[in-house]
């Protein structure tokens, strides 16, 4: 099946898909090779090992910051990268429907012999094509520089925590293009899934801290993202289902908020 | 009648408080342009919406093509060409890489009618339609609605910004339309984009159909001017009673009488006295336009 409103999608997102791996590459690059400094320094641990649990967890500190997992983690996959390809793909989906809307162009997209739900469905699919090039960036890179600077980690533990990243990307802008394929709104669009973000991540903190309130951390995909230390186990099977899955629901929730909706003008 | 392309019943659109569109009861027959007229805001783009399945119905039924704008959603897009009052915010596409993606969405191969159209218009296909002019995107507009050739073009405000060359090609292209048994549907504000091209017309205003009529019917019913100019002119009281004379004014040598119906007792009048010229000012839709909206006393309907 060709897909022509993803083509034209992608297609027009190329420059800046471009100078976003540009970034990403000079980001990977700069904390690979910023390990040659901290990979000695067995003092810096000393700061790290007071932190109370949550704040250990919430910055990936849980292995020691001079080990390999403990330096990428803190240092990359717990927050900065996550955050990262959220930024991308939040505005990414925000803009699929609701920017159409509010620029003009779904007067004419809406006119054309395409269901609603395939136009929904055909914009979803380039989130997730649009976050593969960073994520490969970002996994090459580190996977190149990684062995010359003797940062020792597995090459499947990196792509596992790259996929992870893009995983929480494709969560996000999930959610944003639901938000506003049932709004039309693209402020509201951008505004649901950051809040949301930051909100679990909150929690995420607190929850080992506050009794009863463990079970939130479920609900931030920055928890799932970094399940099961990928950079130092590999692929987690549940938590690339749990993170999958709640794109898919959103992507329905979008086709559905969608599906009968009066466009705005 | 069987063959209505589109048929309105009681078609009704609510926003909140706001009645967009009242009870609209429209039929519109294969093979006319059908001009839809109305001010801004009195409920012309909200129709075309419905009829789009942009919009769903408060209340009333639509159908297109015999379809239903929302179930049957593809197959009737597939057969109507739509020009929006703004194209919209698509900058850094090429005006001929657009339109091919456009029909490659429609799964339509329309090279060449591409081409040809955009001869006619005189369009460059080779600028983005960031750098074209409001004119330009305009015939943009017209091309992508024309190039799959499709049964029903709907076309809201769409001279909007073409110059007055383009308008007469835009003209000449929906008479062909119709002469090829196509059907047209041309929303607009303009009485003049309108008038030389439909068969019959729609009046709305605030979200209400004011009339319905065929262009000749309407023109038969406006008043026409006649502006006489006498050697030495009379007193303008001279022709007070003179059959379907209903103002006569008098300016110097010249009188201008408006009439209301046809001027066979006026002519008959004017043939004792010494006439130096006579001019008849155009007829006008503008005048029956302002006649439904000037004194808000429009509210007739016909059938």
């Amino acid at each position: 099946m060709t897909m022509p409103i993803t083509r034209q999608e992608l297609d027009d997102q190329r420059r800046g898909l471009v100078g976003w791996c540009i970034g990403l590459f000079l980001v990977a690059m700069l904390i690979a090779l910023s390990w040659t400094a901290i990979k000695g320094a067995s003092g810096i641990d000393k700061v790290a090992e007071d932190y109370p649990d949550a704040v250990k967890e919430l910055f990936g500190l849980t292995d020691p910051l001079t080990s390999p997992s403990g330096y990428l983690n803190s240092q990359l996959f717990a927050y900065f990268l996550p955050v990262l390809m959220l930024v991308f793909a939040v505005g990414r989906g925000a803009r699929l429907v609701a920017g159409d809307e509010e620029d003009g162009r779904m007067e004419l997209l809406s006119s054309l012999p395409v269901s609603r739900s395939r136009l929904v469905l055909e914009k979803a699919t380039t989130i997730v094509l649009a976050l593969i090039p960073l994520v490969l960036t970002t996994f090459i890179t580190l996977a190149a520089l990684a062995p010359a600077v003797g940062l020792h980690v597995g090459t499947v533990g990196l792509a596992a925590a790259c996929v992870g990243a893009g995983l929480v990307g494709a969560v996000g802008g999930s959610l944003a293009l639901a938000v506003g394929a049932a709004t039309g709104r693209r402020g509201i669009a951008v505004a649901v899934p950051s809040a949301y973000v930051a909100l679990t991540y909150v929690l995420q903190g607190l929850a080992p801290t506050v009794h009863g309130l463990s079970w939130t951390k479920l609900l931030s995909p920055m928890y799932w993202s970094q399940h099961g230390n990928p950079v130092a186990n590999g692929f987690s099977g549940p938590a690339v289902g749990v993170l999958v899955a709640a794109g898919a629901v959103l992507v329905a929730g979008a086709v559905r908020g969608f599906a009968r909706r009066d466009l705005r003008a | 009648m069987t063959d209505a392309v589109i048929r309105t019943e009681a078609l009704s659109k609510r926003y909140g408080k706001t009645l967009a569109l009242s009870g609209l009861d429209v039929e519109v027959q294969r093979g006319e342009v059908f001009g839809f007229l109305g001010p801004n805001g009195a409920g012309k783009t909200t129709t075309i919406r419905l009829l789009l399945d942009a919009l769903r119905p408060t209340s009333g039924t639509a159908s297109v093509l015999g379809l239903d704008p929302w179930r049957q959603r593809v197959e009737l897009h597939r057969r109507i060409g739509f020009v929006p009052s703004e194209l919209g915010a698509w900058k850094r596409q090429h005006a001929g890489a657009w339109l091919s993606w456009l029909a490659s969405v429609r799964a339509v191969d329309a090279g060449e009618r591409i081409a040809e159209l955009a001869e006619r218009f005189k369009l460059d296909l080779t600028r983005t339609i960031g750098e074209l002019s409001l004119g330009n995107r305009r015939k943009v507009g017209l091309v992508q609605a024309f190039m799959h050739e499709p049964e029903l073009v709907i076309l809201d405000e769409p001279t909007n910004g073409l110059d007055p060359l383009m308008q007469l090609e835009f003209r000449k292209l929906l008479v062909e339309w119709r002469a090829a048994g196509r059907t047209v549907f041309l929303s607009s504000h303009a009485m003049d984009e309108v008038q030389h091209v439909a068969d019959r017309v729609a009046i709305v205003r605030q979200g209400e159909l004011a009339a319905i009529s065929s262009v000749s019917d309407l023109l038969a019913g406006a008043s026409v001017t006649y502006r006489v100019r006498f050697a030495r002119a009379p007193e303008p009281d001279a022709f007070a009673g003179v059959a379907n004379v209903r103002e006569a004014t008098a300016e110097r040598d010249d009188i201008t009488f408006t009439l209301e119906g046809p001027p066979d007792a006026l002519i008959k009048a004017l043939a004792s006295y010494d006439v130096v010229s006579l001019v008849t000012q155009s007829v006008d839709l503008e005048d029956v336009f302002v006649r439904y909206y000037g004194d808000g006393a429009g509210s007739e309907r016909s059938p």
